[in-house]
């Protein structure tokens, strides 16, 4: 399993099957193979979210905004309470700073309204997990560009004009039982940027300069490589001569720009950084990009479940425009403030206040490492993520070591179980935590429990068959001979001969899953991958390795255990043999 | 005692036990004599059930031999193999108690039954606590002859225990068990390729070659009527290398 960074490979296609740094790409995945699967598992998601919506009462789905029918009209037999009684509303959001401002701009908006209670599950993922997670009923509401939904969820035709975009918008998300709202104010297109100084050196101000400039390295977003609205059509509608341009992280695109490792990146036109790096956005002249106007995109039947808290949600249409989200992403990306604090300078009357605070960046940028591991939320970031790594690696235990031993016992489960836990490892693990989303129709610890227990599983039955299969024939028949049945035989002499082997197996899952556990965070489930998540979205490497170094040291400890677990467990002849 | 009636075994192609009705006599050493792949281990693993016959069965005390009385028959049996066959992670102790250990017994009489059998099989008891691999070959031939004797078997099967001892230890353990068996009045099969050791240990000498019995009888009606030139061959081959000349 690599663990590199996704933007430090050397091609964009090159994606390893549980990567968690590669996976928290705001908006970028990390290989082609985790957009044909989430393209499938959109279409998956809408077809399944009928279901789910219409068979409105699912006592064993506890999740709230899933479980309310979409047909049903008035709000008092929709309305699907909690144990504590109260109406819940979930906003998702996904992995990139503009998406958590916003959700949590929306979240104080809906709380004001006091009519359910809300919470905001942060950065669920890119484009395809948040959408999957609302056409499930996970979620309740997000915020959405109308670029991206036309052309990357949608699949809409180029429309001729707004009033057919409009009607072509209404319409498939009407199929979905999905609503939008009107625009929020403000345009966040993609847009191609290069530093200021490069672009004025070489006169390129505008996209169709960049034809005449084949040796500049290009380093996009692997969202914006992939998807319909992205890099193919840019480069056929400007007839630009680059080949497969590096895929790079969001979060890492600025610093390789600045350091001059790349010459072109893809930028959102709100965002905070193109200040901050002194960039030039260069022209779109031939008018490629779609308008990308934010806009609340949410379950149909949410006006008549929570009218007031609806309204108030409305009320945010048109009280944005780009310099004042561009001003709110500097808080958050320049300022050192944390999401909730940026959204909290925005109040519906005046929109976004008052000027990013630069200095306070220093302060934030110069805060120790020390403090920002040791941070107050480390506790319960630790109790989750061990609460991720040892629930699941139970799991993967209890059913693991029965699969291995039928394993060792049959060739036909050999020949098929093997081959099945082995094909779990190669589903990316975004396309799997997506696929049970909307298997669940919930976020949060369920499905990355589960993703996590099948991750788990492959080398402990293989250890478990491995070890099993190197008992000595020699010894298999003197427990036989001995007149020991076949299940005294497996627990008193096998197993006992096999420890090693299987704990062997149990310690490389469990190391695998202190990493893999990483992604939880981005469907809400805690752990020091909520660190990560944000560092990448803020491109805050400080915040980032506050993530990374308690989960590399986690690992460090496993491993650490699992050496006294052996020599606790293990009679001494045992000890470091690992079949 | 023990019967077989038409047992036979293939491998493949390869004859292992060519069919074979016979009987072996209580309270005597049976010796299985033959050169490698004549049939003598196939014929033990089939006695204990450790293989399944592909025609004939096998009968212990009157009682035929199947998968569903395999395990209660094999309590009365004892089966010792090269090395002792231990467990590598139980010490020498719990390896020779495991099976009265999984029946239940009363410590007390774990206790008494073990200080019994290491006396029979003269091991220190201060070995007890070793695991195999620190115990010498003599010690693991032995811990593994204590554990066969455990429950007080009637019936022991042995497949070539000895062969990888050195010279000297071998001697030995062959005067003590021939001993110790005719002491103990168990019904063994032995299985070697060993002459010298058929000579030592056995009252009778079923000598095998391709899967087929060639010669039954003791030693010296052996040598005297050899009933095929292979076994005037086999017992030449072997005699040579004996210091003193075998059965006078």
């Amino acid at each position: 399993m690599s663990t590199t960074l996704d933007g430090a490979r050397p091609t964009p296609a090159v994606g390893g099957p549980s990567v968690p740094l590669a996976r928290v790409a705001p908006g970028s995945t990390s290989a082609r193979a985790h957009r044909l699967a989430l393209g499938a598992l959109l279409i998956l998601a809408s077809l399944l979210s009928p279901v789910s919506t219409v068979s409105g009462a699912r006592p064993d789905v506890p999740t709230v905004a899933g479980a309310a029918p979409a047909a049903t009209n008035t709000a008092a037999t929709t309305t699907v309470t909690t144990n504590s009684g109260s109406p819940q509303l979930t906003i998702g959001s996904k992995r990139f700073t503009e998406s958590y401002i916003l959700a949590e701009v929306a979240r104080r908006a809906a709380s004001a309204a006091g009519e359910a209670t809300v919470r905001h599950e942060q950065g669920l993922g890119n484009t395809g997990i948040v959408f999957a997670a609302l056409a499930s009923g996970a979620i309740d509401v997000y915020v959405e560009y109308t670029g991206t939904l036309a052309r990357e969820i949608l699949r809409l035709p180029d429309p001729d004009d707004a009033a057919a975009l409009a009607a072509g918008l209404a319409a498939g998300l009407k199929a979905r039982g999905l609503s939008m709202s009107r625009p929020l104010g403000f345009n966040n297109t993609y847009a191609l940027a290069m530093k200021a100084t490069v672009a004025d050196k070489l006169g390129i101000a505008r996209l169709s300069d960049l034809a005449a400039r084949p040796a500049l390295r290009l380093g996009l977003t692997q969202e914006f490589i992939g998807r319909a609205d992205g890099w193919a059509g840019l480069r056929r509608h400007y007839a630009l001569p680059f080949g497969t341009p590096r895929g790079v992280d969001h979060g890492i695109k600025f610093t390789a720009l600045a350091s001059n490792q790349l010459d072109v990146i893809d930028v959102y036109s709100t965002d905070a950084a193109i200040e901050r790096y002194g960039l030039r956005v260069l022209e779109d002249d031939r008018a490629y990009f779609p308008r990308y106007d934010a806009v609340l995109l949410y379950r149909a039947d949410l006006p008549a479940r929570l009218p007031r808290t609806f309204a108030a949600l409305r009320a945010l249409e048109g009280r944005f425009d780009d310099a004042s989200m561009r001003a709110l992403n500097a808080r958050a990306e320049v300022g050192g403030e944390s999401f909730a604090q940026a959204a909290s300078a925005f109040t519906i009357g005046a929109g976004a206040t008052g000027q990013a605070p630069v200095i306070a960046a220093a302060a934030a940028a110069q805060r120790s490492l020390y403090s920002a591991v040791f941070d107050a939320d480390f506790a319960r970031l630790t109790m989750e993520h061990m609460v991720l790594v040892f629930v699941s690696l139970a799991l993967s235990i209890v059913a693991g070591v029965p699969l291995g031993v039928w394993c060792a016992n049959s060739a036909a489960a050999r020949r098929w179980v093997l081959p099945a836990v082995g094909l779990i490892q190669t589903v990316p693990s975004l396309a799997l935590l997506a696929f049970l989303i909307t298997f669940y129709s919930r976020i949060g610890l369920v499905p990355a429990l589960t993703a996590l227990f099948l991750y788990g599983l492959l080398p402990i039955v293989r250890n478990t068959c491995a070890g099993l299969e190197a008992i000595p024939q020699a010894l298999r028949d003197s427990g036989r001979a001995l007149g020991l049945p076949r299940g005294a035989r497996l627990l008193r002499i096998e197993l006992p001969l096999a420890l090693g082997s299987i704990l062997a197996g149990v310690q490389t899952s469990a190391v695998i899953n202190v990493g893999t556990a990483t992604i939880a965070a981005f469907i809400g489930a805690g752990g020091y991958g909520e660190r990560i998540a944000t560092g990448l979205a803020l491109n805050d490497t400080t915040v980032l390795l506050a993530g990374a170094l308690p989960a590399a040291a986690l690992a460090l400890l496993v491993q650490l255990g699992f050496g006294t677990l052996e020599r606790w467990a293990l009679p001494a002849p045992l000890r470091g043999v690992r079949q | 005692m023990i019967r077989t009636d038409r047992l036979s075994r293939r491998f493949g192609d390869r004859i292992a036990l060519a069919p074979l009705t016979t009987e072996f006599q209580r309270a005597q050493v049976t010796v299985l004599l033959g050169p490698s792949g004549c049939g003598k281990s196939t014929l033990l693993r089939l006695v204990i059930g450790l293989l399944r016959p592909d025609t004939g069965s096998v009968q212990i005390d009157g009682e035929t031999l199947t998968s569903a009385n395999v395990e209660r028959l094999r309590l009365a049996i004892g089966y010792v193999i090269q090395d002792g066959g231990l467990f590598p992670h139980l010490s020498a102790r719990a390896n020779i108690t495991l099976m009265a250990r999984w029946l239940g017994w009363p410590q007390a009489r774990i206790d008494a039954r073990l200080a019994t059998v290491i006396g029979l099989a003269r091991i220190d008891a201060d070995r007890l606590d070793q695991y195999p691999a620190t115990l010498s070959g003599g010690e693991r031939q032995r811990v593994g002859i204590a554990r066969a004797l455990l429950l007080d078997p009637p019936l022991l099967l042995c497949d070539e225990p000895l062969s990888a001892l050195d010279p000297i230890t071998r001697s030995a353990l062959q005067d003590e068990l021939g001993e110790l068996f005719s002491q103990l009045g168990k019904t063994v099969l032995w299985v070697t390729h060993d002459l010298h050791e058929a000579a030592r240990l056995a009252h009778d000498i079923l000598l095998m070659r391709s899967g087929q019995v060639v010669q039954r009888g003791t030693l010296d009606e052996l040598m005297a009527h050899p009933a095929d030139p292979f076994v005037t061959l086999f017992i030449n081959a072997q005699r040579g290398q004996l210091p003193v000349s075998v059965g006078g």
